[in-house]
This record gives structure tokens, C-alpha cells and sequence, in this order.
């Protein structure tokens, strides 16, 4: 028999509020917090749920420079080993109730394990990078911006890494042109490319220098630098330790904060869809009725009771009194 | 998104215990949001729980701060 869910208006007792398809509302507003309220024509609260609850998981995410929500976090244990632990990120428990906006990041975590998530090109790629011009590993470094070129070209061993850039060096103003070869990686420790996903907007390149086609003789070795990634292959990526390592060195307590508030707006919205499932904890008598109008309980036989006159009353001061025998007594304080 | 991030920035410029206004606020909100169906009782019983959690925290406040003076 198909039933509707209802309960009486706070205000009006002649008015049923009608709660449709609370599993429903219940699935919308952990998806979209405020979403039931609304699809049950409570738009005051599912507005306030909204504003409050993303407002607040949005504010945590920029403050922690979109990356305070991500699932786990790896760290390597030695150089030589590489053997790479991961840790469960336990936070992400709490972000996960706020629904569809913590979603990508078990999207993400599936990318960023995924074998096409290397350290290659999948097409060539022209970004605007900023980064030095070195001479060595303890060498003069010169700041150089402007226009890279990348492409994946076929090698002795294998696909290899060049490139072109085209900036101006930032002390003296001079233009450069430099033709890139893949470096070995071994002399800084570094890939000639960062990863394609991480949980960093920005990408690392760090190239030999082939050819100087324009710009003053000697200078330099090797360039690094960094070309942005796009925002789908960083944000809310798994951390790497050095990424976390840096986001607490840069921020401290406003890392944390940032975080304590995406986990808050999570523990929220399970008010909100207890709020869309059940109604309003005081004030209200939850009935279910038929489709043939007939009362039926909710999962509690009071609940289907007629209206007495102690109830009308308990219906219209719902602030100051407590509420029917299936509710909750309301706290004395209130 | 400009807008956004230029408020944003403004506001990392505060100290951290600053946070906690609109974070109480929108706790209040949502905590009386899901106990009333009235906005009047929600806005009315969201200030009160405002009031007193910030009563609460400026009381904690008062007690580190008399328990960290020399006195």
C-alpha cells in the first residue's frame, strides 16, 4: 500500500507537512546537503542546511587549498627501498557524509592508482612554466619564465622526454630559447616529469638543457620548474608525504582548521538527513497516512492516535513544550 | 570564483581563533534547524545556543588564561 509520510505543522494545526519519500529526501540531502529539505517544499531549512553545511565544507576546502580531502596518503620508507606505505586518511570517513562534493576523491584515489597515471606525456603539451635555469648542483640558479614545450620523442632506450622553452630570465630581461633533453634524474634525485595525477596543482619538470638557440653562452645546465596541472588531475588526489609535509609547513593550524571544518560540515549533514528522514525532533507528531486517509503508525502505534486536546496544544507551542510520547523529551533548558 | 577567493584571502589574513564565529554559527544553525520546523524558532534557538557556546568558550578562555598568569 503506498504511504505518505506527514507530519503536522508547527504553526498551523490544520496543515500536514509532507514529508514524501523520506528515504528519498534522506538520499538527496546526503548528496547534496539541503537537497531533501527542498524536494520536500521545506525550502527555508534545506536552504539553510545548504548555505551552512557546504558552506562550511567549501570554506575548509580553499583554506587547505583544495586539498584537505583526499582518501588516503602514501609515504616511502627509505631511498633505496621505495617501499611505499599508505595510510588511510580517517577523516575522510566524516568528509564523506557531505555527499556528491567528497565523491572525486574515491574517483581520484582509483586514477591516481591506475597504470595510465605515469611519469610520461599522453600528448605533446605546451603550459607556461616557471622555474630556474641552473648551473649545476650547486650552481647559479637564474629565475626563467615563459612557454615550455613538451613531447614524447622515440630514444635508445625507449620513449624519451624533449622539449622546448621559450621565457625571458627575470633578473636581466633577457630572452632565452632553450632546446630540453630528458636528464638522467640521478644527479638531483628528481623525474624528468612529475606524475599526472597528484595531489599538487603544480607539475614538475626538471630537463637537461641540449642546445642554447637563444640567450647568453654558459647558462646553465639543466632547468626545473614547474607547468600547472590541470584542476581534474589534482584535486582531491592522495597525498604524497612530501605534498603533507608541505601542506603543514606552509599553513600549521590553518591545514588543521581547514580539515576540522570539512569534517564538521560531514557530521552535520547526518542531522540534516535525520532531519529529512524523521522531521524535526520537537515541536512535531510524525503520522504516516494512508493513501485512503486513513492514520497509520510510523513504526509507533502513538503515533497514529487522533490528535487529543493535550496534543493540539503540544502541537501549537511546540517551543515551549514537550513533544507527543514518541519523541524525545525536550530538553528543560530550551 | 574571483570574488570568492579575494574574501577568502581576506579572511586567511585573521587569526585562527576568529573561525570559530562563523563556525559556531553555522553549527547552531544547522543543531536548531534539525529541532524545529518553525525559521523563527530556528533563528531564535540558534542565537541562544550561539550565545552559549560563546559564553562557554570565553568562560574556558578565562580559566587558561587565570591558570597561565603568574599570579
Amino acid at each position: 500500500m503506498a504511504t505518505k509520510n506527514t507530519v503536522t505543522s508547527s504553526t498551523n494545526d490544520d496543515e500536514l507537512l509532507d514529508l514524501k519519500k523520506n528515504w528519498l529526501a534522506a538520499v538527496l540531502t546526503w548528496l547534496i546537503p539541503g537537497a531533501g529539505q527542498i524536494y520536500q517544499g521545506r525550502t527555508f531549512k534545506g536552504v539553510l542546511f545548504g548555505i551552512c553545511i557546504l558552506g562550511m565544507f567549501f570554506c575548509g576546502v580553499q583554506m587547505g587549498e583544495g586539498r584537505p580531502v583526499y582518501c588516503y596518503y602514501e609515504s616511502e620508507t627509505g631511498d633505496r627501498n621505495r617501499l611505499v606505505m599508505r595510510h588511510r586518511n580517517y577523516g575522510y570517513i566524516s568528509q564523506f557524509l557531505v555527499g556528491l562534493p567528497s565523491i572525486p576523491a574515491l574517483i581520484q584515489s582509483k586514477r591516481f592508482d591506475s597504470p595510465a597515471n605515469t611519469y610520461d606525456l599522453d600528448r605533446p603539451i605546451k603550459k607556461p612554466f616557471e622555474g630556474v635555469v641552473r648551473a649545476g648542483v650547486n650552481g647559479q640558479q637564474q629565475e626563467v619564465v615563459g612557454l615550455i614545450e613538451l613531447k614524447m620523442e622515440p630514444g635508445p632506450s625507449g620513449p624519451e622526454l624533449t622539449g622546448k622553452l621559450s621565457g625571458t630570465l627575470q633578473a636581466s630581461g633577457e630572452s632565452v630559447e632553450l632546446e630540453l633533453i630528458q636528464s638522467n634524474g640521478g644527479e638531483y634525485g628528481y623525474p624528468s616529469l612529475g606524475r599526472k595525477i597528484a595531489a599538487d596543482p603544480q607539475r614538475l619538470v626538471s630537463l637537461e638543457i641540449a642546445k642554447v638557440v637563444q640567450g647568453p653562452e654558459g647558462l646553465g645546465r639543466d632547468i626545473m620548474g614547474t607547468i600547472p596541472r590541470p584542476f581534474h588531475n589534482w584535486y582531491q588526489v592522495p597525498l604524497q608525504d612530501s605534498e603533507l609535509q608541505d601542506m603543514n609547513a606552509r599553513l600549521g593550524k590553518r591545514w588543521e582548521l581547514a580539515m576540522v571544518f570539512t569534517w564538521i560540515a560531514g557530521l552535520l549533514n547526518i542531522l540534516a538527513i535525520w532531519d529529512a528522514y524523521e522531521g524535526p525532533a520537537y515541536g512535531l507528531r510524525p503520522l504516516i497516512a494512508s493513501a485512503g486517509g486513513e492514520g497509520e503508525s510510523s513504526g509507533n502505534s502513538q503515533a497514529s492516535q487522533p490528535s487529543g486536546p493535550n496534543t493540539e496544544k503540544q502541537i501549537a507551542e511546540p517551543v515551549t513544550t514537550a513533544s507527543t510520547p514518541n519523541r524525545p523529551e525536550k530538553p528543560s533548558s530550551s | 570564483m574571483n570574488l570568492i577567493s579575494n574574501c577568502i584571502s581576506f579572511a586567511a589574513q585573521f587569526p585562527v581563533l576568529y573561525y570559530m564565529f562563523p563556525l559556531t554559527a553555522a553549527i547552531s544553525l544547522v543543531y536548531s534547524a534539525s529541532r524545529f520546523e518553525d525559521p523563527q524558532a530556528i533563528l531564535k534557538k540558534s542565537f541562544r545556543l550561539f550565545m552559549q557556546i560563546m559564553v562557554f568558550m570565553l568562560g574556558v578562555l578565562l580559566l587558561l588564561y587565570l591558570l597561565s598568569a603568574n599570579i
